[in-house]
């Protein structure tokens, strides 16, 4: 299965374009690291183009999108776990993670969902990729932003995405 | 972290902001005067290369150039000692590289900095 991200100018905020030279399609099994520097546009890649373009297409994937700053995110999946009939204790990441990969597989329960993570910088890949080995399946997608050593460096059918400044207000976007 | 609660200043690259507001705002809360503000700015400028400004909605910065600003908020305040965890991991190697620097040339002026990536 393929996600297919249409060559264009997207503007991702105001006087800021970015731009996909060409079109490129992001596939199951395939992990993806995202690179480009702070203020580059990664996040606003993510939010603004790449999650509403998986969105549109028929697929009905299952995106989880693991927040840049964890403790909102957190925060956010606490809240949302306590309007649920059955209460689940989320203190930390690996419980909440636990807890998205109850609710993913509850989603699984109806038919098969195509899986796409995608990691914005999160400082707990090596938690990530224990959740991921215990998920046991080899056909998810994962895209992954990280500046630094990520647990998901060494993964097989690893490409990267380059995000990079041209000038000011302007930046590309290129699949290597 | 409960040993460094009452003896540090203790920012988190997880939660950077407190307060989603505008940088005035923010920095009121690290008691910041109008003139450290001016230089936290300035400083903000040459290491982002992004202009900002007292009124500059701060929510909207990127998630690094937050980080960025949280560690000049946090050196140019009063705190003697400061506990800044998960700070390297959201900056690439040039931001990370003028932070340390910057962050070397405080050491002399604070008690301790302390730098922790959980």
């Amino acid at each position: 299965m393929m996600w297919k991200i249409a060559a264009s100018v997207y503007e991702v905020w105001k006087n800021f374009n970015l731009e996909v030279k060409e079109e490129f399609a992001l596939q199951t099994g395939g992990t993806y690291h995202l690179t480009g520097a702070n203020g580059a546009g990664k996040t606003s890649f993510l939010k603004q183009i790449l999650i509403p373009q998986l969105q549109s297409q028929p697929d009905q994937q299952y995106i989880l999108y693991l927040e840049q700053q964890t403790q909102n995110q957190l925060d956010a999946v606490k809240a949302y776990s306590a309007l649920q009939k059955t209460a689940v204790e989320i203190n930390d990441f690996e419980q909440m993670l636990n807890y998205l990969l109850e609710l993913y597989q509850n989603a699984l329960t109806d038919a098969f969902r195509p899986l796409l993570i995608i990691s914005d910088e999160n400082p707990y890949s090596e938690k990530l990729a224990l959740w991921l080995e215990k998920l046991n399946r080899g056909d998810y997608c994962l895209i992954y932003v990280s500046h630094g050593i990520c647990a998901f460096d060494q993964s097989s059918n690893l490409r990267n995405i380059s995000l990079t400044l041209e000038k000011a207000g302007q930046a590309n976007l290129t699949l290597l | 972290m409960n040993e460094y609660a009452f003896t540090h200043l203790i920012c988190d690259g997880n939660q950077p902001l407190i307060t989603n507001a505008s940088l005035e705002e923010e920095a009121m809360l690290y008691n910041l005067k109008p003139e450290v503000l001016h230089k936290v700015i300035t400083l903000f400028k040459q290491i982002t290369d992004k202009e900002i400004t007292p009124e500059t909605d701060i929510s909207q910065l990127s998630g690094g150039q937050k980080v960025v600003l949280m560690i000049l908020l946090a050196i140019h305040s009063k705190a003697d000692k400061i506990l800044m965890l998960n700070a390297k991991s959201a900056l690439d190697p040039e931001r990370s590289d003028a932070v340390q620097t910057l962050i070397k040339q405080f050491q002399a002026s604070k008690q301790e900095i302390l730098q922790l990536d959980l």
